[in-house]
């Protein structure tokens, strides 16, 4: 078998299956590429430099496509390495155990072993392999490696997957290879649109697969590509121009991301709704049209809601006008659900509400949301001075903020809490600042979400976070790996980006002045929980714990928007008390980084840093010694640095001034390397060697009072 | 998109069909000529077909089994007094069971749709994921809701775990909501005005003639007139008396219990006179009870 009359090609896989989840399905399509593409990288089927595959989807597909895969893979000789000689045999050569444990493990007599460096060995060649031998067991391997949270099982016999497998099809360039996976054969057919093409289509070659589906009316999605998402949307700008010229469609990121993954054949379908159900308000209009129908909502030119919709279906329909009406029937009375429940609620004063909540569970473990208010109100009446807010508004919200989660509107629409507390404190005469700040209350909610723009808005979402964080570790439900049932992460990273708000592009808030000290957050939050919770855990540890656990997610999000570890671990290493103070010293460090002489001084300090660690444990200088030797005159020059700085630099510390303090400490670069240039530190005169040390731990802790620039990647003296 | 690329339509059996009978008689028709046998509804209030033993014990056992039939339905809570023309406190499901899962069961159902005069070059039919789950029954499955026009008509599930056990064979199940399907047919925005069929002189006979007065007079007595605390000691007695008949061997009498006890439970819940904390409770007693209904079946020699 030679490799010319088999060259290298284009391999094609696809999974055709049953509706595939649309929460998951770009996912899916990523990891079945990249296990498919990592199982015949490992076997050398391809070259493991760069990743080249392109993975597609739709509701009942997965594939991938990846180029130059061999087709033949030449012979190849493994070798597996056992016991030393000295542990496979006695001394009058005998086999031990671990000789025969080792021939045993292979499945082999022990005359077939070798011996090697002084090893037994098992050589075992293999003979050249040809691709349709191997690639129907990686595809399968490829498609198990796949993580799901649920698999179903559907036929007795075969392995579970996300959804039934109905056909695998399998090229390596033209050639079909065959095999079977998930009990199916291989073939070369796909599924086509079910209506618009319900025979399945051939595919001849793996660069044809787009074109061939596309002919078949199916449009295919790429994971991290938005051009189907872009034509989608430019279906729904279309349709609703057609509809009303004068509307325009709302954008929702999460509605289109989904309807992409419900459609092969994407068609838009605009229609309308009575004008009455304008009284609701906007969120709960795009709760029901998004969250509920996965439709989008329309706007006039004033950017105010419009009666009407842009739907997406799979279907060219014979009959448009009937599709629109179906739609419509079932907007309906989702519409006139809400606002039943709208104005039943405000039947009864919000304020009322807060009695209810004794009744609902928040964790059976931390008691009921009646006792969580409480806390809340505790802990914004401790913090609403330091933030600058008026403390009675401040009370005033966190006794509301969790009245809405008992109406009925956040029953049916729960991601409306907040909103529809707001609407309804301000119908019932709440002042508006407390009112902005319950609509602001759950943000930020996503990673990508605004953050709430008043203080009292970020006071409160503060509360609601350290108040949960607090409590369920207490209890020690922390995160673990993958797990985040109570979403523990998602409400650090708010907390991290609501307190380090000032470097955040989503925020459009004004400065605030200097804030508490994180761990006093927590230590607040921690206290409202009573005794039983505690079960006389020490307060200082878990605050500790939760300070560190939300550096972690500013870390995360540090690290995400292009930041370097080792200037955030700098920083980090020094525990800065508020997250402001952090990001201050980290944009100092960023900002002089860049310096030729700050270069040199982070050298250096690795190399204080080291000398420190080696000083010898010196006695302390007795009372009678008699008074040093002179100074050098590198030495009194650092002398003199120093004294100088120390002044100017505390001076700049306490205004916050870590960038004026830093670049003052520039200043040291040029006597400190003079000082290593010319003394020897660790001399054998003790009282040298103390006097050098410690003018080089004045000059490290000087430069520690805003980073730890030992921690600096690139400073290794070389 | 060029018409003449669109498919010629497949025959519609029954293009007018718009009366409720009709359409239960077309599925009828349609499952019991896919090898399903036709069996009657179960003579217990129950708040799904997955509660008849039909589904709920068939799923237990390794044997095969293809079923089709209608059940009422009742949820207590959804009751309107019958006001709300798209709920009401009860509805009536079309159930149909196949085990093991035919490899085209989502084809077969395509062409139910067929059946019942469902034009699918016209309507936008989808397969959206939603998984299904009994907490009562200790029960769950995976599968999809089926959109018809955005319109959610119909449950595809292949049940995964009944009663704790795994099904082994999986069992695949449809649930049709039929008033939605008839809503969806006749183009009707209320479920009262939807035609059942005809009666004596030949007049029309409308959803509404048949149910409007027990809708308003049932949602009455689930809002109003019963009793909490009887019903709450019902339930106790039902609990006791299905781990008795357990012990005695006697496991339909047992279920039975149980399917009370479930819509006992509704009840209360329908009267708010279950707290958060106790509800979670009454959910796993019911669910015990399932558990060893389920347990003594499959121990059961055949």
């Amino acid at each position: 078998m030679s490799a010319d009359a088999c060259p290298s090609d284009t391999l094609l896989a696809e999974i055709g299956t049953l509706e595939l989840p649309a929460r998951l399905l770009p996912g899916l399509a990523r990891c079945f590429a990249d296990c498919l593409w990592g199982g015949l990288a490992e076997d050398r089927w391809i070259g493991t430099g760069e990743k080249t595959l392109e993975a597609f989807y739709t509701p009942r597909r997965l594939a991938v496509r990846i180029p130059a895969v061999a087709c033949v893979r030449s012979g190849l000789t493994r070798i597996q390495r056992g016991p030393t000689l000295a542990q496979a045999f006695d001394s009058v050569g005998q086999p031990r155990p671990a000789a025969l444990g080792f021939a045993r493990s292979l499945g082999v007599d022990l005359a077939a072993l070798t011996i090697e460096s002084d090893r037994l060995v098992y050589q075992v060649s293999e003979p050249p392999i040809r691709l349709e031998e191997r690639l129907p067991a990686l595809l399968e391997e490829a498609l198990r490696k796949i993580p799901i949270d649920r698999q179903m099982r559907w036929a007795s016999g075969t392995p579970p997957f996300v959804r039934p497998i109905r056909s695998i099809l399998l090229l390596h360039g033209t050639r079909l290879v065959p095999g079977q996976v998930y009990g199916l054969a291989t073939g070369r057919v796909a599924q086509g649109h079910p209506i618009h093409h319900p025979a399945p289509v051939t595919i001849a070659h793996p660069d044809e697969y787009e074109s061939a589906l596309r002919n078949a009316y199916v449009l295919l999605g790429r994971p991290e590509d938005p051009a189907l998402r872009e034509r989608i949307w430019s279906l729904v700008v279309e349709s609703a121009r057609n509809w009303r010229s004068e509307w325009h469609p709302v954008p929702s990121g999460a509605t289109l991301q989904e309807v992409s993954a419900l459609v092969e054949w994407p068609q838009a379908v605009a229609g309308g709704f009575p004008e009455r159900f304008l009284k609701l308000p906007d969120p709960v209009i795009r709760a029901v049209l998004c969250g509920q129908q996965r439709v989008f909502p329309l706007a006039d030119h004033t950017r105010h809601l419009a009666p009407g919709f842009v739907g997406v279906v799979n279907l060219a329909s014979t009959d448009v006008n009937r599709v629109r009406a179906g739609m419509e029937r079932v907007i309906l009375p989702r519409l006139a659900d809400a606002l039943f429940f709208f104005e039943e609620d405000q039947l009864r004063p919000l304020a009322d509400r807060a009695r209810d909540l004794a009744g609902i569970l928040f964790d059976k473990r931390l008691g009921h949301l009646g006792e969580r208010r409480e806390r809340l109100i505790r802990w914004v009446n401790h913090w609403s001075r330091p933030f600058g807010v008026d403390p009675a508004l401040a009370e005033e919200a966190a006794s509301l903020v969790l009245c809405d989660l008992t109406t009925s509107l956040v029953r049916e629409y729960p991601e409306l809490a907040g909103e529809a507390g707001a609407y309804y404190a301000l119908a019932q005469g709440s002042p508006t600042g407390a009112t902005q700040a319950l609509r602001e209350a759950y943000r930020p909610a996503t990673a990508e979400d605004g953050l709430p723009e008043t203080t009292l808005g970020r006071l409160l979402s503060l509360a609601l976070r350290t108040d949960l964080l607090a409590g369920y570790f207490l209890i020690d439900e922390k995160p673990n790996g993958q797990r985040d049932p109570f979403g523990l992460r998602r409400a650090a990273q708010g907390i991290a980006r609501i307190l380090d708000h000032r470097s955040d592009p989503a925020s459009h808030a004004q400065a605030p002045g200097p804030l508490p000290p994180l761990v006093d957050l927590f230590k607040t939050a921690l206290a409202g929980y009573p005794a039983s919770v505690h079960s006389g855990q020490p307060i200082d540890r878990l605050a500790a714990e939760l300070y560190d656990f939300t550096l972690d997610r500013l870390r995360a999000r540090y690290l995400e928007q292009g930041g370097k570890l080792d200037a955030f671990e700098a920083v980090a290493a020094l525990r800065p008390e508020t997250l402001g103070d952090f990001r201050a010293r980290l944009d100092a460090l960023v900002t002089l980084r860049p310096r030729p002489e700050f270069l040199t001084l982070a050298q250096m300090m690795k190399r204080v840093g080291h000398l420190l660690k080696k000083r010898p444990v010196d006695t302390p200088v007795p009372a009678d010694t008699p008074p040093p030797l002179t100074l050098e005159p590198v030495e009194a020059a650092l002398e003199a640095a120093l004294a100088a700085l120390e002044s100017r630099v505390q001076t700049a510390l306490a205004a916050g001034h870590y960038r004026a303090a830093l670049e003052d400490l520039l200043a040291l670069e040029a006597p400190l390397a003079a000082f290593f240039d010319s003394v020897l530190i660790l001399t054998e005169d003790r009282l040298l060697r103390q006097r050098r040390l410690a003018l080089l731990e004045r000059a490290r802790d000087l430069l520690r009072s805003i980073a730890d620039l030992e921690r600096l990647q690139g400073g290794e003296i070389t | 998109m060029e018409r003449g690329i669109l498919c010629t339509p497949v025959p519609q059996v029954n293009a007018v069909m718009a009366a409720f009978q009709d359409m239960v008689f077309s599925l009828n028709q349609f499952w019991t000529g896919q090898g399903c046998l036709w069996i009657p509804s179960y003579d217990l209030p129950m708040g799904a077909a997955t509660f008849h033993p039909a589904t709920f014990l068939r799923a237990l056992d390794d044997q095969p089994w293809n079923a089709a039939f209608l059940q009422p339905c009742r949820r207590p809570q959804d009751g309107r007094y019958g006001e709300n023309p798209n709920r009401g406190q009860q509805y009536f499901q079309y159930q149909v069971l196949m085990k093991p899962v035919p490899e085209n069961f989502q084809d077969r159902f395509l062409a139910s749709l067929d059946a019942i005069g469902i034009d699918r070059h016209a309507a936008d039919v989808r397969f959206v994921e939603d998984n299904w789950e009994s907490p009562t029954l200790g029960a769950w499955g995976l599968g999809w809701e089926v959109w018809l026009d955005g319109m959610e008509v119909a449950q595809f599930t292949f049940f995964q775990q009944m009663g704790g056990f795994d099904c082994e064979p999986v069992m695949g199940e449809i649930t049709y909501g039929l008033e939605r399907l008839l809503m969806y047919l006749s183009g009707s925005g209320d479920m009262y005005e939807l035609v059942w069929g005809r009666g004596a002189a030949n007049r029309e006979i409308r959803y509404g003639d048949l149910f409007r007065a027990n809708e308003a007079e049932m949602s009455r007595f689930n809002f109003e007139a019963t009793d909490p605390g009887s019903l709450a000691s019902r339930f106790a007695t039902l609990e006791t008396q299905a781990t008795a008949l357990l012990g005695q061997g006697l496991l339909h009498p047992a279920y039975e219990q149980v399917i009370e006890a479930s819509h006992v439970f509704n009840l209360l819940d329908a009267r708010h006179a279950v707290s958060v904390s106790e509800r979670q409770r009454y959910i796993l007693r019911i669910r015990k009870l399932a558990q060893a209904v389920a347990a003594a079946y499959r121990e059961r020699p055949r």
